[in-house]
């Protein structure tokens, strides 16, 4: 079993009740025994935000795999069954969520087992560790697993890069979600020399009106991805726009692809499980990472009509349906 | 009153469903966000769907297949659809059916224009010359196979079609296309997308005339058509989650009805279309439509007066008419003339010798308003619903139709509710429901119920059942073509068209389906199969019933008249492994020998009514109706762009390097393109080749492309006289982007 040495509630109590600094808290952490995991693995519990195919999917992929290779025993339980996860969480040795309401529903627990949260969103996670643990370290290392689901902003630039040699403007469109970061990708940017074309997005304006100058204006554009509303309003005028001055559009999921985006850069089912059974035996073999793990696989889809449209060629070994990812 | 209640609860019950909408600090991302999806069919039901939810058979055509087709005009396109059957009556008068037969107006198919019916009530059918759509505007075609009333409301009785233009936004700058070509093919087209401020719009403004088919053995085909459209349409985001498009536009056509007697017809076309649609934060939306329709035409017609009529058909002192003098002369016998009764010629007599009996034109006059607000509701992750409340306008002003002028009107209210639950993983449950009602008649309910079984993430069977009504329309109803003239203060008539049955009902389809959906080698290849059994009762059409009339012992009636069973299949197969090809293959075998007509009222002795086929039923002539649709059709299209060869010399590789030839084959078995016509083609096939090429400097490019419609053989097109000889385009496009 994993077995927890020291009581965590113990030393997080310790820590906000005599205010150290973070850093002489995350020392606390280090070298307390509390992340000394055993190599054995009886029981886990999956919790899915929802019944339904995108989270049933990568729980079926990991399961799969265990059926075949190990002989784990696990239960599945959706987060809205309270009793369901009560009564497993005592006997699972870790817990493995899929979405943000279901990573919610166990943070709020506080639980001493080992976490893994997948299918979630580096934003979202950022908001349950706050939320629960006041901030992103003391979640990670109190036990906490995170895999992203969002690709770095770098592999999608990377891939652009690689398809167009000689861009210059790099159009990236920020919804309101998301503008507090436009630091970083300017900097992003201006450290690979490229010109950046940053549209803070108001969604209470013309959104054509402010997408027209950025998109004509750039070699490529990169939406980033917001709210699914910002997605999805914007994403029909973003690749109309783009049809219109012949400028390629890097997407960040399978639908912006089929949509009409030239390529897009994604986590799929198969690259979040297999990150996740990866990281279960890392942590049975090596015990606990203290950190936010960042996707290591994607997959790399295009969308040969636009292509064509565009008149560029796709290196056939750009084209990804899941693996490490080298952008 | 009540019916402005029940727009008032259907608003406010959306709004309140809708309330949330865009709030400019949204808060965090979540993995639902990232899987938002982005484009979908939604012409089925309303809600956004891919094909493996839809509860019927779709066939998208997409830009990449117009683009790759042999197609000169729209209609070439219905041609990749399986089971639609794309005929000509004339040169300049196609028509477009799904399994039942069309006539000279396919009554039962609607067809869309981003959401416009443009189905004319006045004919009760869709003029495709007037529509003003030109391939290059359609950015898809979303082809509904079978009823889609339960959606669409009584027209989509049969199938729809909702053709969705180009956003004014995918283009920019100026677009000019010349065609020429055979039967005098002239067609200039010239269109200009820019922003106005706030507004993304494009103007088209098309001229073309062409001469129709030739004539052929004898036949005198009098079928030109002489066309100009204008087109405008705009765009308008106020904000993230409102969009407003609107479009205007006007027509008009100048060609000839027909095929036998041609007479010219004037089409004037107008029409004024405006969509508010709203995305909500919960992931549903809320769209309002509004559109108005203005359809008028004047037909030429034989002019005659008293004095012509009585010099013609009135008795001399032998009581013969100059009219079976003529018979006579022609080696006819004197019974095939017509000729006066005594008492009519008398009546006539009493009249003003200059008394006009037929006008040298009559004018007609449509007009449709539209009104729909419609909401997407999505309460769980596996309940969908798509509830729409609609009211429309119909009217029509005629000069001959109403027993002579006469202006007929009507409002229909429509509710349809399409409900989609995700039952299982593996199994979408669909229902769809419409309630239509035409004020001061009684209602109509139509509903469509479907399965769909998800085998594996790729196949996909689908059972489906349906039954549709399909209300007379306004001239079904009340047609009443009549000439009279004044005689000493009395209205005589002196011939009668034809008129509605006072008892005329409404038109019935009860339908089953299994389908199937496959895709194959990473989507590269499509199949689509579907078998049906559709049973259509009380169809409208025109019976025969004895006259006295002093011209004519005959008069056509409108009427419901016709019951057609039909069976059979249909499916294609598409394989598009690359970009530079591409296939697309259907088939359809339909079986509609279970059918019969109810010709015309029994006359004892009448050797008509000894024929084998018919029945006497009550004194009613029933006839068996048989091969009035193609039991067989098959299409086929190729399509190959031609790489770079980098081995041969630069000005060669330049001039191959993106060729795009295309080849298509289409056959038709033989049918009856009338009913109870003996005389019809025989089956036919022809072969359709386009080779183009577009050239491309900076953002400006070229193209140019000729086309073959039926390289080989002249054929039959729909009637034995309608010669499709080969014809030969040659179109020169201009653009930017």
């Amino acid at each position: 079993m994993f077995g927890i040495k020291v009581k965590r509630e113990f030393v997080l109590a310790l820590g906000k009740a005599i205010c150290f600094p973070r850093a002489v808290l995350l020392l606390v952490f280090l070298f307390a025994p509390i992340n000394s995991y055993s190599n054995k693995l009886d029981h886990a519990l999956f919790v899915l935000s929802k019944d339904t195919p995108d989270y049933k999917k990568v729980v079926n992929l990991i399961t799969s795999d265990w059926k075949t290779s190990k002989n784990y025993h696990y239960m599945i339980v959706i987060e809205d069954q309270l009793a369901e996860i009560d009564k497993n969480l005592k006997t699972s040795d870790i817990i493995i969520t899929l979405g943000t309401s279901a990573a919610d529903r166990i943070l709020a627990k506080k639980i001493t087992q080992p976490v893994i949260n997948t299918l979630i969103t580096e934003s979202a996670f950022n908001a349950l560790a706050e939320k629960y643990y006041g901030d992103v370290a003391k979640a990670t290392a109190l036990g906490v697993n995170p895999i992203v689901l969002d690709q770095p902003f770098e592999r999608r630039l990377n891939l652009a890069r690689q398809l167009l040699k000689n861009m210059a403007d790099v159009g990236v469109m920020l919804g309101p979600s998301v503008a507090k970061n436009h630091n970083l990708y300017t900097q992003s940017l201006t450290e690979r020399d490229l010109n950046p074309k940053i549209l803070l997005l108001d969604p209470d304006k013309n959104p054509i009106r402010q997408l027209d100058p950025i998109v004509k204006a750039s070699d490529v554009f990169i939406p980033i991805a917001g709210s699914h509303l910002i997605n999805v309003t914007t994403a029909k005028w973003i690749l109309q726009l783009a049809y219109r001055y012949r400028i390629p559009v890097i997407g960040y999921s399978a639908n912006y692809v089929a949509a009409g985006a030239l390529a897009s850069v994604y986590s799929s089912p198969q690259d979040v499980s297999r990150q996740t059974l990866e990281l279960v035996e890392s942590l049975l073999a090596e015990g606990h990472k203290n950190q936010v793990h960042l996707p290591n696989y994607c997959t790399v889809k295009f969308n040969k009509t636009v292509a064509w449209h565009l008149n560029l060629t796709i290196p056939n070994k750009l084209e990804k349906n899941t693996g490490r990812c080298d952008l | 009153m009540k019916c402005f209640k029940l727009w008032l609860c259907f608003i406010a019950g959306v709004m309140a469903v809708n309330a949330k909408t865009a709030s400019s600090s949204d808060g965090i991302i979540t993995e639902e966000d990232l899987f938002a999806e982005i484009d979908f069919v939604s012409g089925v039901t309303h809600l956004k769907q891919d094909l493996k939810q839809v509860p019927a058979a779709v066939t998208i055509i997409d830009r990449r297949t117009i683009e790759s087709s042999t197609a000169v005009d729209l209609v070439d396109l219905f041609r990749l659809v399986p089971g639609f059957q794309v005929y000509f009556f004339h040169g300049n008068k196609p028509g477009v059916t799904h399994h039942i037969h069309g006539g000279q107006y396919s009554r039962r198919l609607e067809v869309k224009i981003d959401g416009r019916s443009v189905y004319e009530p006045l004919l009760s059918s869709v003029e495709w010359n007037t529509l003003g759509v030109e391939l290059d505007d359609i950015e898809y075609i979303e082809v509904v196979r079978g009823s889609n009333s339960a959606a669409d409301g009584s027209n989509a009785f049969i199938a729809s079609i909702n053709i969705v233009t180009r956003s004014p936004l995918a283009d920019l700058g100026t677009r000019v296309s010349v065609k020429m070509g055979s039967q005098d093919i002239n067609s200039q087209t010239i269109s200009h997308s820019y922003q106005l401020g706030q507004l993304a719009t494009r103007t088209t403004l098309k001229a073309s005339r062409n001469d129709g088919f030739d004539d052929f053995e004898g036949n005198d085909i009098d079928d030109s058509a002489d066309t100009f459209t204008f087109r405008y349409q705009g765009l308008w985001t106020p904000t993230v989650t409102d969009t407003i498009n609107f479009q205007i536009g006007t027509g008009d056509t100048k060609t000839t009805i027909g095929p036998s007697d041609y007479h010219n017809r004037h089409w004037k076309n107008k029409y004024q279309h405006l969509n508010w649609k709203r995305i909500t934060n919960d992931w549903s939306d809320f769209e309002f439509a509004l559109y108005h329709n203005e359809i008028d035409f004047t037909d030429d017609d034989t002019s005659y007066d008293v004095k012509t009529a009585l010099y013609l058909y009135g008795a001399d002192e032998n009581g013969v008419s100059l009219h079976q003098q003529m018979q006579v002369l022609e080696g006819k016998d004197l019974a095939d003339g017509i000729v006066m009764d005594a008492d009519f010629q008398q009546k006539l007599e009493d009249a003003d010798p200059n008394a006009i009996i037929s006008e040298p034109s009559y004018a007609h006059f449509s007009d449709r308003w539209d009104a729909e607000i419609r909401s997407n509701i999505y309460p769980s992750d596996n309940f969908r619903m798509s509830l729409g409340l609609g009211s429309r306008y119909d009217s029509f002003e005629t000069e001959l139709f109403l027993g002579g002028p006469g202006k007929v009107s009507q409002v229909n209210n429509r509710f349809n509710a399409n409900f989609e639950w995700t039952a299982t993983d593996n199994l979408t449950l669909n229902y769809g429901h419409v309630v239509e009602k035409i004020r001061d008649q009684s209602g109509t309910s139509s509903f469509r119920a479907a399965a769909n079984y998800q085998y594996n993430n790729d196949q996909i069977f689908r059972l489906a059942a349906n039954k549709s009504y399909r209300d007379p329309t306004l001239l079904e109803a009340n047609q009443n073509t009549i000439y009279t003239v004044d005689s000493n203060g009395d209205e005589i008539i002196v011939y009668t068209g034809v008129f509605a049955d006072s008892d005329i009902s409404k038109e019935k389809l009860i339908s089953r389906e299994i389908g199937y959906l496959g895709s194959f080698n990473n989507k590269s290849i499509l199949v689509d199969f579907r078998y049906f059994y559709e049973d259509l009762s009380n169809l409208i059409g025109e019976r025969r019933e004895d006259s006295d009339g002093p011209f004519q012992d005959i008069v056509n009636v409108i009427d419901n008249i016709e019951r057609v069973k039909l069976r059979g299949i249909e499916w294609q197969f598409q394989y598009k492994p690359t970009n530079q090809f591409l296939l697309s293959f259907n088939h359809s075998y339909i079986d509609d020998a279970d059918g019969d007509s109810l010709y015309r009222s029994y006359k004892p002795n009448d050797p008509e009514a000894q024929d084998a086929d018919c029945e006497i039923i009550n004194n009613d002539e029933f006839c068996d109706i048989e091969n009035l649709i193609p039991k067989n059709m098959v299409n086929l299209l190729a399509s190959y762009t031609l790489p770079s060869y980098s081995n041969l010399p630069n000005g060669l590789n330049a001039f191959f390097s993106g060729l795009r030839l295309s080849g298509s084959y289409h056959y038709k078995s033989s049918y009856t393109p009338r009913v109870f016509d003996e005389e019809f083609p025989p089956s036919h096939s022809r072969i359709d080749l386009m080779v183009s090429k577009r050239w491309r400097h900076a953002d400006n490019w070229v193209e140019l492309s000729l086309a073959a419609q039926n390289a080989g053989s002249d054929y039959s097109e729909h009637f034995s006289y309608n010669k499709f000889q080969s014809k030969y385009i040659l179109e020169l496009r201009m653009g930017s982007n």
